[in-house]
């Protein structure tokens, strides 16, 4: 029962996990967040529409308000010089009328100075006195009347110019006489300058760029103000425009006044471009461009008002296309050009003031209020949810979070949790119902708990018996399974329990002993059985005493150590018995049937004693044979030799060859005998071998120099024995005759290169290695080398003579001795033959 | 002067003084101006005001024609004397109703010894800065003189100034020596450093001596200055220029970086008019005398890289 509750627990650990994850607080601050930010970003977003169009309205309003002050404020000065001319004209007009007396030639002589350039000009003390310089051309003849009307013009100068000083500048007088008064304190204008200078201005004052003015005409229609263009004075060292205005007496010119306003400070009001973006200028009507931020130095290079056109400007051509059409106050919106253009037309000149505002402005204003409304927003949206936040977390979170607790306590078998039952709203109502669905569950769990307790124990009762049962039905098949692999089996077999009654018995025990298979049914004791075998005569022979029988094999059967015993049974078989003791008691008897293989044995004993009869009358007589055969052979060497030495010179000399083969023959026959009969000496055990302590040593030494002659001239031999070496248990003869043996089979088959003997002793064996370079021999024959009368058909021996019994004997003396000998070769790369003999340890 | 020169210059000026035309000349159907060219047919300042004088008077039906004293390639007085006879003795012959005359020497070999204060009347211009120099103007006299802009000039030039020191660099000739006068009585500029160079050498001395020695350099008039390279003077400009310097000859732009240049064409055409207005009865005296007016703004922008002056001005011309 233990198990589902934990799992209740996990899956009400994770559902609290999930609700954890997926707070209610977190969520409704989220969903709210969302909502307000929406509301918050429209409010912006609208707010900078509305703006914007409410400040493009207000913009164009106070542009409006803006350029009509501007045009008031900037013509003011020219309704004035306007003014002040008409009134400087009736004043000129009234006074050139009116009746004179006297004469005014003296008075002119007495002001004017004639001048060595033939000029007559004002003096420096009048101009001092009243500021007023005056210049009369060379070419004019002064009269009396002309006289009188300059002295007249000087008066009213010396009248109105100190009246209107404080506002304008100058005032001049150019008569038709090609005479110029001039009203300008501070500037001695007409005292130095060339008359080129003075009159130069005329032609800028009265004229047009280019025109040719004739002064008669100059100033226009009477009773009208004429503007110039804009000019630099070279006399004034300004920017100017000038005024002027004709006054005619009795419908002839007397006299055009004129006077000259600074441009300079009306530029730089109007003409410049403030940090904002804002800028203005001033044009023509006809579109040329009198004063702009960023034309002014072409403008003053070009000291005259430029056609725009060749500006190239794209703003600028618009202006001038819309000026076309402007009407003073208006405000055109260039949307191509990204501004609002205000036309106001000046006084005066009338020359247009437009205004440039770029509409980046109000969309800045606009995008700064929406910005205000959008951090506000934020920041209203931030406190909102903080409040929110506190509130839910106190009123709502924190209730809920106690009952998801609560619920996670039930879950967990937990029903006595506090719960904010005194609240009296609806989640006090929750955790009161809660509280008392928490009591029913209580009563449920512990009813259920207790039928789960009863269920459990019945189940644990029936899981036994199950178990049980598997076991038993698993030993009998197993039982089952070994029976039948017993039957399989030729090993007869029989098992007993502790109480030594038959358990199990197999076919093959059945058929050894011939026990009935009715008795083994009856799980009879192995002392019934064995009653049952002397009572049937099962044994061979049948002993005498049963009860001795019985008493032994009881004691057998009590040690149970698995001993084998051979059982003979009286139908011929003969049986190994085993008798192993059981862990639980019991005993295992197994029976393996001999007969055969004692049958066998027998036949084999016979055949060997016959061999060993023959092969040592075989041995006896080669060696009786061998004897009798040495004697005459020992003779026909000798005396071979004798008839060599005989023969050496004369006549003999050519019987040498056939004596020498006679003697050959003879040599090799009788090693060849030699060989048989100490092989035969071998086999019949005959051979002497004198074991005794000895050193290798000189027996080494006596070896390689009697082996030193049969070493072919290519080949060198070494042959020292390491320091050191321990005593030998071996007959030195028989070790001499072993080495000479493979000393002078390396002779024989090394054609060049080195016979070299290394000895070394270790692990109680002392070794003798006779290596050379020779042709070597294949491994597949390195066995067969050792047997008797096997020579290996190799090519390349020096000398093939010999009996191929030679190493076959070293082999065996070296056995004989306790050693052996090995070979280790390869084709081509040479052999190495190895003695090996027992040390002796010191 | 030769004995016929002196006799014919005798004539001329008593049949100048004894009258204007003829009655029957009074007749002729088109009236007669002559142009009198102080320098040669080929001398482009000249050949440009020319130009506009008989434009302006041939689209007014006037019989033109053009007169060279040629005292530019033949510098001294007895040239220019003999030159303005000459012009004397062809004007009693064709006995035109306007005489316009260009630049100095005709107002000094001819005007002022010959035409001074007789019924023909004169138009001059192209006459630098002063007119008075020669006694002009006449009662018979009206005319523009030629003023440089130099004011304008160097307001250009303190835009890219880093100081207020200026110079004055131009060919060694009393013009440009007076025009000094001129700068400082007229529009008040005193010079800190003045280089009159009579040959290339000097000017190209003192061209570099500028660089360091003041702060803006105005350069002018190098007619007159021997051994005048101007492919050396631009290469020198273009690889030396270190302050902002400016001119008023279009033709001196290569040396420049800025330039306020007069314009040849606005004299011819004044004195077209001016002329066209005495034919239409106006007296001399009552046309007050002129000077000019227009201008044209340029800019050298290989020289001007050599101040980190990448902008042009608005509207200005470059020089390639």
């Amino acid at each position: 029962m233990s198990e589902p509750s934990s799992a209740g627990d996990a899956a009400a650990g994770a559902a609290a996990t999930t609700r954890r994850r997926r707070s209610l607080v977190g969520g409704t601050l989220w969903r709210v967040a969302i909502r307000i930010s929406c509301v918050v970003a429209i409010a912006s977003i609208a707010s900078y529409l509305h703006v914007r169009a409410s400040l493009e309205g207000q913009t164009l309003e106070q542009l409006k308000v803006l350029a009509s002050e501007r045009r008031e404020r900037e013509s003011a000065v020219f309704d004035l010089a306007d003014e002040r001319l008409a009134a400087f004209a009736q004043a000129v007009e009234a006074r050139l009328t009116a009746p004179a007396d006297g004469s005014a030639l003296a008075d002119f002589e007495r002001l004017f100075e004639r001048r060595p350039d033939g000029t007559r000009r004002l003096s420096a003390g009048f101009f001092e006195r009243t500021g007023i310089t005056g210049i009369v051309s060379r070419s004019t003849i002064v009269e009396e009347a002309v006289a009188r009307r300059l002295i007249a013009l000087i008066e009213v100068l010396e009248v109105h110019g100190p009246a209107w000083q404080a506002r304008l500048r100058n005032l001049f007088v150019v008569t038709p006489e090609n005479a110029i008064l001039m009203y300008w304190p501070g500037k001695p204008w007409a005292l130095q300058a060339s008359d080129w200078e003075l009159y130069g201005k005329l032609a800028a004052a009265l004229g047009r760029p280019g025109e040719v003015v004739v002064v008669g005409e100059g100033g226009g229609p009477a009773g009208v103000t004429r503007w110039s263009e804009p000019y630099l004075d070279y006399g004034a060292r300004e920017w100017v425009v000038s005024a002027t205005r004709g006054v005619d007496v009795d419908g002839r010119r007397v006299a055009t006044l004129g006077q000259d306003l600074l441009l300079e400070e009306l530029f730089q009001r109007t003409a410049a471009r403030a940090a904002d973006g804002t800028y203005g200028m001033i044009m023509a009507a006809d579109g040329r461009l009198i004063a702009h931020p960023d034309y002014m130095l072409a403008i003053r290079a070009q000291s005259r008002a430029i056609d725009a056109r060749a500006s190239g400007d794209d703003r600028l051509l618009r202006a001038v296309g819309l000026l076309a059409t402007a009407s003073s106050g208006d405000l055109v919106v260039d949307r191509a050009g990204g501004e609002v253009l205000a036309f106001s037309r000046l006084a005066g000149p009338g020359w247009w003031l437009v205004g440039a505002f770029p509409e980046a402005i109000i969309e800045r204003r606009a995008a700064l209020t929406a910005r205000w409304v959008l951090l506000v927003g934020v920041v209203a949206l931030l406190v909102e949810l903080a409040i929110l936040w506190v509130v839910l977390r106190r009123q709502v979170a924190a209730p809920l979070t106690a009952l998801v607790d609560a619920t996670g306590a039930v879950a967990a078998g937990r029903f006595d949790v506090p719960l904010p039952v005194a609240r009296e709203d609806e989640l006090g109502g929750l955790a009161r119902s809660f509280g008392v669905m928490a009591g029913e569950i209580e009563a449920r769990e512990t009813a259920l708990a207790e039928r789960g307790r009863s269920l459990a124990a019945a189940n644990l009762q029936l899981e036994g018996e199950l178990e049980e049962r598997r076991r038993i039905q698993a030993e009998l098949e197993r039982q089952l399974e070994l029976r039948a692999l017993l039957d399989t089996i030729d090993y007869g077999v029989l098992i007993t329990g502790p109480d030594r009654r038959v358990r199990m018995h197999n076919r093959a025990y059945r058929e050894m002993i011939g026990m009935p298979v009715a008795l083994l049914a009856t799980s009879p004791t192995l002392d019934e059985l064995a009653r049952y075998g002397l009572e049937h005569g099962f044994l061979a022979p049948q002993p005498d005493d049963g009860s001795r029988y019985l008493e032994e094999l009881g004691q057998l059967i009590e040690r149970g150590d698995g001993e084998p015993h051979e059982w003979r049974l009286a139908s011929g078989r003969v049986l190994r018995r085993r008798i192993v003791a059981l862990p639980d008691g019991g005993r295992l008897l197994t029976y393996v049937d001999l007969t055969a293989q004692k049958r066998i044995e027998a036949d084999l004993r016979t055949a060997k004693e016959a061999a060993e009869q023959a092969s040592r009358a075989k041995s006896a007589f080669l060696a009786n044979v061998s004897h009798e055969f040495r004697t005459p052979l020992n003779a026909i060497t000798g005396y071979s030799e004798l008839m060599l030495e005989e023969a050496a010179d004369g006549a003999g000399a050519k019987l040498r060859p056939d004596l020498e083969r006679v003697r050959d023959a003879g040599r090799h026959l009788l090693a060849l005998i030699n060989d048989i009969l100490d092989l035969s000496k071998i086999e019949a055990g005959r051979i002497d071998v004198a074991v005794r302590p000895c050193r290798i040593e000189p027996v080494l030494e006596a070896c390689v120099t009697t082996v030193g002659p049969m070493v072919g001239a290519g080949v060198t031999l070494h042959g020292t024995a390491a320091a050191h070496l321990p005593e030998i248990a071996a007959d030195p003869d028989r070790v001499g005759q072993i080495l000479v043996n493979l000393l002078s089979n390396a002779a024989k088959f090394t054609e060049a290169g080195t016979i070299e003997v290394r000895t070394s002793a270790g692990d109680g064996w002392v070794r003798v290695a006779v290596v050379d370079t020779g042709i070597g021999i294949p491994e597949e024959l390195h066995e067969t080398v050792f047997e008797e009368f096997r020579q290996v058909a190799v090519t390349g021996g020096r000398r093939r003579q010999g009996t191929g019994l030679g190493l076959a004997i070293a082999r065996r003396l070296a056995r004989l001795m306790g050693g052996d000998v090995t070979l280790a070769s390869c084709p081509g790369t040479g052999s190495t033959f190895t003695l090996v003999i027992p040390a002796i340890d010191t | 002067m030769s004995r016929s020169l002196l006799i014919a210059a005798i004539l001329l000026l008593a049949g100048l003084l004894a009258g204007g035309p003829s009655v029957a000349e009074d007749a002729r159907a088109r009236k007669r101006v002559l142009h009198v060219d102080s320098y040669h047919r080929g001398n482009e300042w000249n050949d440009r005001i020319a130009d506009a004088v008989v434009a302006g008077l041939k689209a007014a039906d006037v019989d033109v024609q053009v007169v060279h004293m040629d005292t530019k390639r033949n510098p001294g007085p007895e040239f220019g004397r003999r030159a303005a006879l000459e012009v004397a003795a062809l004007i009693a012959r064709w006995r035109p109703d306007v005489v316009t005359t260009s630049d100095d020497a005709a107002a000094e070999f001819l005007i002022a010894p010959h035409l001074k204060d007789v019924e023909l009347p004169i138009v001059f211009c192209g006459l630098n800065w002063d007119a008075s120099a020669y006694g002009l103007p006449f009662t018979n006299v009206t005319g523009m003189v030629e003023v440089s802009p130099i004011p304008q000039i160097v307001e250009l030039l303190r835009v890219h100034a880093k100081g207020g020191r200026i110079g004055y660099l131009a060919e060694d000739s009393p013009t440009k020596r007076k025009e000094l006068e001129h700068h400082e009585r007229i529009f008040g500029i005193r010079y800190d450093k003045v280089w009159l160079a009579a040959d290339f050498a000097a000017w190209r001395e003192g061209f570099l001596a500028a660089q360091s020695e003041v702060d803006m350099l105005v350069i002018l008039g190098v007619a007159n200055v021997r051994g005048w390279d101007d492919a050396a003077a631009a290469a020198l400009a273009e690889r030396s220029t270190r302050i902002p310097t400016g001119t008023d000859f279009e033709w001196l732009m290569h040396v420049a970086m800025m330039g306020v240049a007069k314009s040849p064409e606005e004299q011819g055409r004044w004195a077209a008019r001016a002329a066209l207005r005495i034919l239409n009865g106006v007296p001399p005296g009552a046309i007050p005398v002129a000077y000019n007016t227009e201008a044209k703004l340029y800019f050298n922008p290989k020289i001007a890289a050599r101040l980190a002056v990448d902008r042009a001005p608005p509207m200005a011309e470059l020089v390639r």
